[in-house]
C-alpha cells in the first residue's frame, strides 16, 4: 500500500516538475485588465468563427465588451468606438478613432498591450501596430509606437514558475577524458531574475547528459561569488575550492570552459578571472597559475 | 497508562512547557522580527539609491534624449555593487536599459512596474530565488504633482543578508535546546522534590500497620498536614467504631446470658429442692422461667429486627403511604397498653401527610417512640402525638410529661442496650434497643430523629423524614 501510494506521488511529482519548465502558454486566450487597472490576466477563450477578418472582428468585439465581473476590465473601452482593422503580411493594422487619445498613462500602456497580445496568440499575426485613423500612433515624445510583437513584452518578474525565460546558448564542456573541451549549442531555461553570465556559469556546473560524454566542467560546491561585466569584460570571481574540485576535468580545461563559453555571449570579449580565499589543505596554490585575464581559445575544442 | 496518571509528571510537563513556550515564543519573534527589520533597511538603502539615481537620470534628460554613456556606466556600476540588476523604463513603460542586457525595448507589463508608472513605490521579496525587488516611479524629488517620467525596478541580491538571519536562527535554535534540557533536567528534579512528602504520606501510612504508632504527621505542605489529619481523625473513628463493636458484642453476650442465668438459677432451685419443692413453688418459678424465656425472646427479636436495619439498606419497600392512617393504627395497637398504664394517648394532625416510607420499619420506629413514651410515664399522665409537614418533609413529635430523661443519660439514650436509669431498668420491661432501632430506622429513610428532655417533667422525640425518597444519598 505505501509503495503504490509512494509511487503515485513520484508520478505526481514528476508530472508537476516538467510542467513547471514550460509556461502555459497552450490555451488560446482573452487578455483583460486586472480589476485594480496594475495588469493583465488572460482568460481562456474558444473562437467561433473561421474566416480570418470574422476571427478579427469576434476578437475586437469581445476586447470591447463589458465583463459582469468587477476583476476583469476589458481592454477596449466602447467609447473608442469601432475599430478597423487591415491584415497583411502577418501585420495587423488596427485603426482607432481619435478618442483613443484620451487614455493615458498606464490605462493605454495596458488596454495597447493587452489588445496586442491577444492578436498575436493567432497563428498568421506576427506584429501589431496602431493607429490612429490614418496616422501611426505616437507616444509622449513624439516618437512612432511602432509594431509590438510577441517579444515586445516583459510581462513578469521574479515570481518562479512564471518567470521562466529560454535562450540559446553557445556552451563548452569537457570531453570525456577531462582533457579537450566539447562545444554544444543549447536551449536553456532560466529565471528572468539572473543575468546572462550566471545562467552560463550555472549551467556549466551541470552535466548537459548527451551520449558523447561530455561533462560539466565546474564542481556544484565551487561558490561563484560574484559574476559582472563591463565594457566587453566579464569578471569572474571563483572560491578556492575551485582548484580542488574533483569533477576529473583538467583546470586548464575548465578554464577555457568557462572562458569559451561566456565569450559567446554578444556582449563579452574577454573573461578575467580571480580565485579567493584559501584552498583546501593538500592543494597546490596554484592561485596565481588560474587568476588572469583570458580570451576565446579554440585549440582545446576537440568537437 | 499509570504513569499518565501521575502528578510529578504533569507538574514536570507543565515545567517543561511554562519554561520552553516562552523561549520558544520569544525566538520565534525575534527572528523574524529581525529578518523583516533587515528587509525593511535594505528596502530603504535600495529606495534611496533608486531616488538618487532618478534625480540623475531627471536632470540629465536621459529619458528624452536617450543614450548618455555616464548614466549607463553608473546604472550598471551601482547594479554590480549590489549584486543585482537595474532596469529603466520611459513613460511608456519600455525598457531603456537593462544592466543584464536582455530586455531592452520591451514593454514592462509586470505589475509592480505598472503600481510604479501610476506612482507607488513598490517592494517584492523573492525569497525562492533570494532577491529583493523594488519599482519606484522616476520623478523630480523637489516639486510636487510632476509628471512621471518612467520607472526604474532594482533588485539586491539577500543571500547575505539570508545567511545573516540564517546564522541567528541557528544560534537561536542553539539556545532553544539548551534551555529544552535544562529546563527537563530542571523540572525533572523540581517535580520530583515537590511530589516526595506524598510518597513520604503514604508510606508513613503502610507503616502504621507495622509500628505501635497511633497517628501520622506530615509537615511537608499544609496540605499534607491535612490528609494526614483526616487521616488520623478517620483512624480514630474506626478505633471508636472498633471500641464501640466490642462493646455491642460484649453487651449482646451479657443481655443474653442475663435471662440463662436466671433461668439456671430457678431450674436449680427447683431441682435442689427435689421431691420437697411444693407445687405452688415449681409453678412461680415455672412463671419465673417463662418470664425470662420471653425477655430473652424480645432481646433475640429486637436484634434481629437491627441486624436487620443495617442489612437490609437495600431491601426498602418504599410505598406511597398515608402518615395519618399509619399513626392512627399505632395508636390502636397501643389503646391496651395506655389503658394498662392509665396514660392518656392524644394524636393531633395538623393536615394530612402522604410520603414514601417503608411502611414495616417506619411503624416499627414510630411505635418505639410512642411505647417508650407510655412505659416511662406515670399514671394519668398523658402522651401527645402531633404529624405535620411542609413541601419538603413530614415532620412527628411525640411528646410525654412522664419521667424524663437525665442530662447525663440524654446523649446515650440512642445507643444499643442503653437502658437510662438503672434504678427502673429492671421494672420497666425492655431490651435497651427500642431507640437504637428506632434511630436505624429513621435514617433510613435519609430523615432525622432528635430527643430534649427535662428529668421529672417529660421528654419530646421529633422526627422529620423526607416526603419522597431519594436513593443515593451522602453523609450520614
Amino acid at each position: 500500500m505505501t509503495i503504490i501510494l509512494g509511487l503515485v506521488i513520484l508520478i505526481c511529482a514528476t508530472a508537476g516538475c516538467s510542467q513547471a519548465l514550460v509556461a502555459d502558454n497552450s490555451s488560446f486566450g482573452i487578455y483583460y485588465i486586472n480589476g485594480s487597472q496594475t495588469g493583465l490576466e488572460k482568460i481562456e477563450y474558444t473562437v467561433v468563427s473561421d474566416v480570418t477578418s470574422d476571427v478579427i472582428k469576434e476578437l475586437l468585439a469581445i476586447l470591447s465588451t463589458e465583463v459582469l465581473d468587477d476583476e476583469y476590465i476589458n481592454p477596449i473601452p466602447a467609447e473608442l468606438g469601432t475599430v478597423d482593422f487591415d491584415l497583411a503580411d502577418n501585420n495587423l493594422i488596427l485603426r482607432f478613432e481619435p478618442e483613443y487619445t484620451q487614455l493615458t498613462g498606464t490605462r493605454e500602456i495596458l488596454t495597447r498591450s493587452a489588445v496586442a497580445k491577444t492578436f498575436l496568440q493567432l497563428d498568421y499575426i506576427s506584429s501589431v501596430v496602431f493607429y490612429i485613423g490614418d496616422e501611426p500612433l505616437k507616444g509622449k515624445d513624439g516618437n512612432v509606437v511602432g509594431a509590438m510583437t510577441s517579444d515586445s513584452f516583459l510581462d513578469t518578474f521574479g515570481e518562479n514558475e512564471e518567470a521562466l525565460e529560454s535562450g540559446t546558448f553557445t556552451m563548452y564542456y569537457s570531453s570525456e577524458d577531462g582533457q579537450g573541451l566539447i562545444k554544444k549549442k543549447r536551449l536553456l531555461h532560466f529565471n528572468n531574475t539572473m543575468s546572462k553570465e550566471s545562467v552560463v556559469l550555472t549551467y556549466l556546473a551541470r552535466d548537459p547528459g548527451s551520449d558523447d560524454g561530455a561533462k560539466a566542467v565546474l564542481s556544484p560546491n565551487v561558490k561563484v561569488l560574484s559574476v559582472t561585466s563591463k565594457d566587453g569584460i566579464c569578471y569572474v570571481k571563483l572560491d578556492a575550492n575551485f582548484l580542488s574540485q574533483q569533477t576529473g576535468v583538467a583546470t586548464e580545461t575548465a578554464v577555457y570552459g568557462i572562458v569559451d563559453s561566456l565569450t559567446s555571449l554578444d556582449d563579452i570579449g574577454k573573461v578575467e578571472l580571480s580565485i579567493e580565499g584559501t584552498p583546501a589543505e593538500g592543494v597546490v596554490p596554484d592561485t596565481d597559475k588560474v587568476s588572469g585575464l583570458y580570451e576565446k581559445n579554440d585549440s582545446l575544442v576537440i568537437k | 497508562m499509570k504513569f499518565s496518571k501521575s502528578l510529578q509528571l504533569r507538574f514536570m510537563l507543565f515545567l517543561l512547557g511554562a519554561g520552553v513556550l516562552p523561549a520558544l515564543i520569544i525566538t520565534f519573534v525575534l527572528i523574524t522580527s529581525y529578518e523583516s527589520q533587515m528587509i525593511s533597511s535594505e528596502i530603504r538603502r535600495l529606495n534611496v539609491q533608486v531616488g538618487l539615481l532618478s534625480g540623475e537620470i531627471i536632470t540629465s534628460g536621459y529619458l528624452e534624449n536617450g543614450e548618455a554613456e555616464g548614466i549607463n556606466a553608473e546604472l550598471t556600476s551601482v547594479a554590480d555593487s549590489y549584486a543585482g540588476r537595474i532596469m529603466v523604463t520611459d513613460e511608456e513603460l519600455r525598457v531603456v536599459k537593462d544592466t543584464y542586457g536582455m530586455y531592452d525595448g520591451r514593454i514592462f507589463l509586470w505589475e509592480n512596474a505598472v503600481i510604479a508608472m501610476q506612482g507607488e513605490n513598490t517592494s517584492y521579496y523573492d525569497r525562492d530565488n533570494s532577491f529583493l525587488i523594488i519599482t519606484a516611479p522616476i520623478l523630480s524629488q523637489s516639486e510636487e504633482n510632476t509628471p512621471i517620467h518612467g520607472i526604474m525596478m532594482m533588485t539586491e541580491s539577500t543571500e547575505s543578508l539570508e545567511s545573516g538571519v540564517e546564522y541567528v536562527s541557528n544560534i537561536g535554535l542553539i539556545c532553544l535546546i539548551v534551555v529544552v534540557l535544562l529546563m527537563a533536567a530542571l523540572s525533572g528534579l523540581v517535580s520530583g522534590w515537590l511530589v516526595r512528602p506524598l510518597h513520604e504520606l503514604s508510606s508513613s501510612i503502610n507503616d502504621l500497620g507495622k509500628t505501635n504508632e497511633s497517628s501520622i504527621t506530615s509537615n511537608a505542605y499544609s496540605e499534607t498536614r491535612e490528609i494526614a489529619e483526616s487521616f488520623n481523625h478517620y483512624q480514630q473513628m474506626m478505633r471508636v467504631l472498633d471500641d464501640s463493636r466490642q462493646e455491642f458484642v460484649s453487651n449482646v453476650s451479657h443481655e443474653l446470658k442475663t435471662p440463662l442465668a436466671s433461668i439456671k438459677v430457678l431450674a436449680d432451685s427447683i431441682n435442689m429442692m427435689g421431691d420437697d419443692a411444693p407445687i405452688e413453688m415449681y409453678r412461680e418459678f415455672m412463671g419465673d422461667i417463662t418470664t425470662e424465656v420471653d425477655r430473652e425472646t424480645k432481646t433475640i427479636n429486637d436484634l434481629l429486627s437491627l441486624v436487620r436495619m443495617d442489612k437490609s439498606k437495600a431491601d426498602l419497600n418504599i410505598t406511597i403511604t398515608n402518615i395519618n392512617e399509619l399513626l392512627e393504627l399505632i395508636l390502636k395497637r397501643l389503646e391496651p397498653l395506655a389503658a394498662k398504664q392509665e396514660v392518656e394517648l392524644v394524636m393531633e394532625s395538623f393536615r394530612p401527610v402522604t410520603a414514601e416510607v417503608d411502611e414495616v420499619k417506619f411503624s416499627l420506629a414510630i411505635m418505639n417512640l410512642i411505647e417508650n413514651a407510655i412505659k416511662y410515664n406515670n399514671a394519668g399522665g398523658w402522651v401527645h402525638v402531633s404529624i405535620n409537614s411542609d413541601h419538603q418533609y413530614c415532620f412527628i413529635r411525640v411528646e410525654d410529661n412522664g419521667m424524663g430523661i437525665s442530662e447525663e443519660a440524654i446523649g446515650h439514650v440512642f445507643e444499643r442496650f442503653y437502658r437510662g436509669d438503672k434504678s427502673h431498668s429492671r421494672e420497666i420491661s425492655g431490651t435497651g434497643l427500642g431507640l437504637a432501632i428506632t434511630r436505624e430506622a429513621i435514617l433510613l429513610h435519609h430523615g432525622e430523629i432528635r430527643v430534649s428532655s427535662v428529668q421529672g417533667e417529660g421528654t419530646v422525640f421529633d422526627v422529620r423524614i423526607p416526603l419522597s425518597y431519594i436513593e443515593e444519598r451522602e453523609g450520614r
